[in-house]
């Protein structure tokens, strides 16, 4: 079942970054997704160590990342997250969803 | 593979080093870039740090994250799975029933099993106690000499032996008169099952010496109904068996011997029959193994003990053999064979249960393959889908589960009131092993049934949402299903059906007598306060006649041994001027006592010569009465009344025999329905006197209202006389096969349940493919099928099923039935005239189940059914 986009737009959007990153570039670690996230939006948009960590593991949780350990090019014991099927599908809901607020509060921001 | 991962999570002990590395590299890879970017290695760990916040609060928000993922999602199916029930107050009703049901039939039985079979002896060790089965010739487990009993304690596995009997034992110098079940023990009784008295002692190895003095120890339940808790009673002396014995303890509440009935155990030298000679085999035996010691090692040892016994006293023990068993088999072992076909009827029934079950859910399942497409396309899992149908039937079977166990409660509470005699003592209780088999029945029949649903939905999950789905609408697991239903229907009914007619062939048995209106009681007399045997004659006959003159009585008169009581004597006789048989076959016969008026009392026809009479006296003329089987035996074409028999000596040690004449020739008695009888000779009481004696009168009315009256008869003669076994004959006999009805009872009962289940299995299957077919009917309607054709589609179809259903249940009939062959009587396990009864009966209903899906296709309107 998709899991509907919560009140909390936060968090629904973060979920949406990262999964949309992992679509991108997989696998990646935590910290490669901080990154590119933050790259990517040139500085904009920065993640929170605190929100990143918690919401990597919700979406591993209910199935759309997965992910396996590893060992970096330093020699260190990484994390890597990548995408699901069920996780694709709902990239593809949750983008959608998401571009559909966005015009959706833009048509009232214009109007206002 | 996500709650494959949230499992893990809940008892991952790696998590939290995992996510500590997780979040450490996350650390250094900043601090990494950090000084790439110019700053100091020190300064740039500790700036990572510190944009990275609180390591330990990420973790413990992450963690916590992964236990309540899994719960939130394991929630949401519940509440899922409860909504989709309560939308379906149908289904869910028929379902939860038929549940509540079987699990509770099935919590019921297994409560029982746990009770008789399972429970271990309340003893310490119990493992450790075995039985000494003596076995002479072809009768097994017969008595054990004492001195047997002294030479098999030797043994080097066992720490000791005990040896038993019991008989009534006459309480007196009480308010009235009482008779107590006694257990005469020898004093390793009480060390073999290392058991103390609750007050007092329990008496040692000084009680088992020739001249020890009486003592006696009584049990907690005696204590309290007939002394009243009086503490004081240890030290008194009671009166038992006319003889004073000081009470030296009292046994705890809890102790139960189910092999050894007893209200009072005394030193088994003080049993009236005790001899302590190699050629009295009257005790019972049971030991306990040396810790260490196994039941093998113990059998190679008594059964080498035994046979030199045989070879040092062939007099006496020629032919005699020992074998160990475990107590408790041995304890168990006349229950052990009905409560197991019991719960093998139960299982039949949870089978089609759950069969059932599995039938509906699938029938939901295929309705619902829309649903699971349209949930699959949004992203759900096939995992989490099957998990979803899984959680309902989960759901469903511990709502059955709960009646369930209501239902067995209610169960057991009946077998504890009514079925005495198969509890020998024990009582069922909820315990923990009850509850524990009741959670995993339901648990099991909930992924049993679940599955078969769950996997159909794993394959429909696949087909577009186009689809309105109604594959695999004649499933082969559907058909299989329901033909496995039927045939255990079939199994079960075929059992009960041959238990049906066991019982009625048993109560058609003529027992040889008429047991109406009779009323019987057992009594010994006090061999001290009356020694001499014409004392104890006297007071006999003087029963007799006054019982005889009370009003409301026809007749009454005294015997030995009464039919189905269990007391039985046999002696072996001889003829004169005829050669003796041989010592592996002698002429044994069933030796009885009377009194004058006992065939007339009791219903017996005398078909030659006479009755005895009160002439017959010890004085005169020895004489005896013979039944038919005897004349048939020993006297064949000829009359046997004024022939001579010769009686073997009544006491020991005396060698001079009884030569008798014979005066009359009764019909022969069965001892019990289900045996082969030995010919019959009665003696008058007269000429062989004897202290024990069961009273039989015959009343106008209703016999149970004669008891008091005649237990006052009897103390008129001797105002502190016990009396006990106050019955009538026919509930003697009614009960020597409440086995059998037991069982006749609840397989019948299972039966007619599996019977109504295999036919709902049957309609349901149907009726469903019926509604899947409205197309095809409607089109075959259309181009001139006749409604007569409709219905042989369908009903051909069900009795297909029904068809094959019954050709493997009277397979499985054929190979099972073998054992309940012990259960049986006259019957054969594959009696024809119950095999095709039954089949009958089960087509008959499987026609009707199928009948009705069959109209309704007809009544399929081609015009509408087209269009859809």
């Amino acid at each position: 079942m998709p899991r509907p986009l919560k009140s909390d737009r936060l968090q629904g959007a973060l979920d949406l970054l990262v999964l949309k990153t992992l679509a991108a570039r997989a696998p990646l670690h935590g910290y490669a997704i901080a990154t590119h996230i933050q790259q990517v939006s040139e500085d904009v948009l920065r993640v929170e160590e605190g929100s990143l960590y918690p919401a990597l593991h919700r979406l591993e949780g209910v199935g759309w990342v997965a992910s396996e350990w590893s060992v970096s090019s330093t020699n260190r014991r990484v994390k890597l997250y990548h995408l699901t099927a069920a996780g694709r599908t709902q990239l593809e809901a949750e983008e959608q969803r998401w571009s559909e607020l966005t015009r959706a509060v833009g048509k009232v921001l214009r109007f206002a | 593979m996500s709650w494959r991962l949230k499992l893990r999570a809940l008892r991952n002990p790696h998590l939290r080093r995992d996510l500590e590395d997780e979040l450490a590299s996350h650390i250094d890879m900043r601090a990494e870039a950090l000084r790439a970017e110019g700053w100091a290695p020190d300064a740039a760990l500790r700036e990572a740090r510190r944009r990275f916040g609180s390591v330990n609060q990420i973790e413990e928000v992450t963690r916590e994250l992964h236990v309540f993922t899994f719960l939130e999602t394991l929630l949401q199916d519940v509440r899922y799975g409860l909504r989709r029930l309560r939308h379906e107050p149908g289904f869910t009703l028929v379902a939860v029933l038929t549940l509540g049901l079987v699990i509770g039939a099935n919590g019921a039985i297994f409560s029982l099993m746990e009770a008789v079979l399972l429970r271990p002896l309340p003893f310490s060790k119990p493992e450790q106690l075995v039985y000494l089965r003596a076995k002479y010739l072809q009768t097994d487990n017969v008595g054990i000499a004492p001195p047997d009993i002294q030479d098999y304690a030797r043994a080097r596995s066992l720490s000791s032996v005990a040896g038993m009997m019991s008989q009534s034992v006459n309480l007196t110098g009480v308010d009235e008169p009482t008779r107590l079940f006694g257990a005469f023990v020898t004093s390793s009784f009480f060390s073999a099952l290392n058991v103390r008295a609750a007050e007092g002692r329990v008496f040692g190895q000084e009680a088992d010496s020739p001249g020890a003095p009486r003592v006696c120890v009584i049990s907690h339940g005696i204590w309290q109904r007939r002394f009243g808790g009086d503490p004081t009673i240890v030290g008194r002396a009671l009166i038992l068996n006319g003889e004073p014995h000081t009470v030296v303890g009292i046994m705890p509440a809890g102790f139960w011997t189910a092999f050894l009935i007893a209200d009072v155990w005394l030193p088994v030298q003080f049993h009236p029959n005790y001899q302590p000679e190699r050629s009295w085999a009257g005790l019972r035996a049971f030991g306990r193994l040396r810790d260490g010691a196994s039941l093998e090692q113990a059998r190679a040892e008594l059964t080498t003990l035994a046979g030199q016994l045989e070879a040092e006293y062939p007099d006496s023990h020629r032919g005699r053999s020992l074998w160990i068993v475990p107590l408790h088999e041995q304890t168990v072992q006349p229950q052990r064979r009905t409560v197991l076909v019991l719960v093998g009827g139960v299982i039949c029934v949870l089978l089609i249960g759950c069969a059932n079950i599995a039938g509906l859910l699938m029938t939901k399942a295929i309705g619902r393959t829309h649903e699971m497409s349209l949930r699959a396309s949004l992203g759900a899992g096939r995992v989490r889908l099957v998990r979803q149908l899984l959680t309902e039937s989960l759901l469903l079977a511990l709502t059955g589960g709960v009646l369930g166990l209501a239902l067995a409660y209610a169960g057991m509470a009946l077998i504890n009131a009514f079925w005495i005699d198969l509890l020998n003592g024990t009582v069922l209780t909820l315990n923990g092993v009850v509850v524990a088999y009741l959670l995993a029945i339901s648990t099991g029949t909930g992924l049993l049934f679940g599955l078969a649903p769950a996997f159909l939905a794993r394959r429909q999950a696949a087909p577009s949402l186009r689809q309105r789905g109604t594959l695999a609408a004649d499933s082969p697991l559907r058909s299989v299903l329901v033909a496995s239903q039927v045939a255990l229907a079939l199994v079960l009914l075929i059992g009960a059906g041959l238990m049906m007619k066991s019982v009625a062939r048993l109560a058609g048995v003529d027992p040889g007598f008429r047991g109406e209106r009779v009323l019987t009681m057992e009594y010994r007399v006090p061999r001290n306060k009356y020694p001499q045997p014409e004392q104890q004659t006297r007071f006999h006959y003087d029963v007799a006649a006054r019982v005889a003159a009370l009003p409301g009585v026809e007749s009454a008169a005294l015997v030995g041994a009464l039919p189905f009581s269990g007391n039985f004597g046999s002696a072996d006789v001889t003829f004169p001027g005829r050669p003796e048989p041989p010592r592996e076959s002698p002429y044994t016969v069933w030796l009885n006592l009377t009194t004058p008026g006992y065939f007339q009392t009791i219903g017996v026809p005398v078909v030659d010569g006479r009755d005895f009479t009160l002439a017959d006296a010890a004085a005169s003329v020895p004489v005896a009465i013979v039944s038919r089987s005897f004349v048939a035996r020993y006297f064949p074409g000829e009359r046997a009344v004024g022939q001579q028999v010769s009686l073997p000596p009544r006491e020991r040690g005396e060698t001079r025999r009884t030569l008798a004449t014979i005066v009359g020739v009764v019909g022969d008695v069965r001892n019990a329905l289900s045996r082969d009888e030995l010919p019959q000779l009665y003696v008058p009481y007269a000429q062989q006197p004897f202290i024990f004696a069961t009273l039989t009168l015959r009343a106008k009315g209703d016999p149970r209202a004669m008891a008091r009256d005649a237990q006052r008869a009897i103390w008129s003669v001797d105002k502190d006389q016990p009396m006990w076994k106050i019955r009538t004959l026919q509930s003697l006999v009614d009960g020597s096969f409440s086995y059998s009805r037991y069982v006749v009872f609840m397989l019948g009962s299972f039966s007619a349940l599996a019977l109504l289940l295999a036919a709902l299995g049957l309609y349901g299957v149907l009726a469903y493919s019926v509604t899947q077919r409205t197309a095809e009917f409607g089109v075959r309607l259309a181009i001139g099928a006749t409604p007569a054709h409709i219905v042989r589609l369908v009903v051909g179809k069900g009795l297909v099923l029904a068809l094959a259903g019954l050709a493997c249940g009277v397979g499985a009939a054929l190979l099972l039935m073998r054992y309940l062959r012990t259960q049986l009587f006259e019957v054969t396990t594959y009696d024809p005239a119950i095999y095709v009864g039954v089949s009958a009966v089960l087509i008959a209903v499987a026609l009707v189940a199928v009948f009705l899906p069959a109209r309704r296709a007809t009544k399929v309107d081609p015009v509408i059914a087209l269009r859809q």
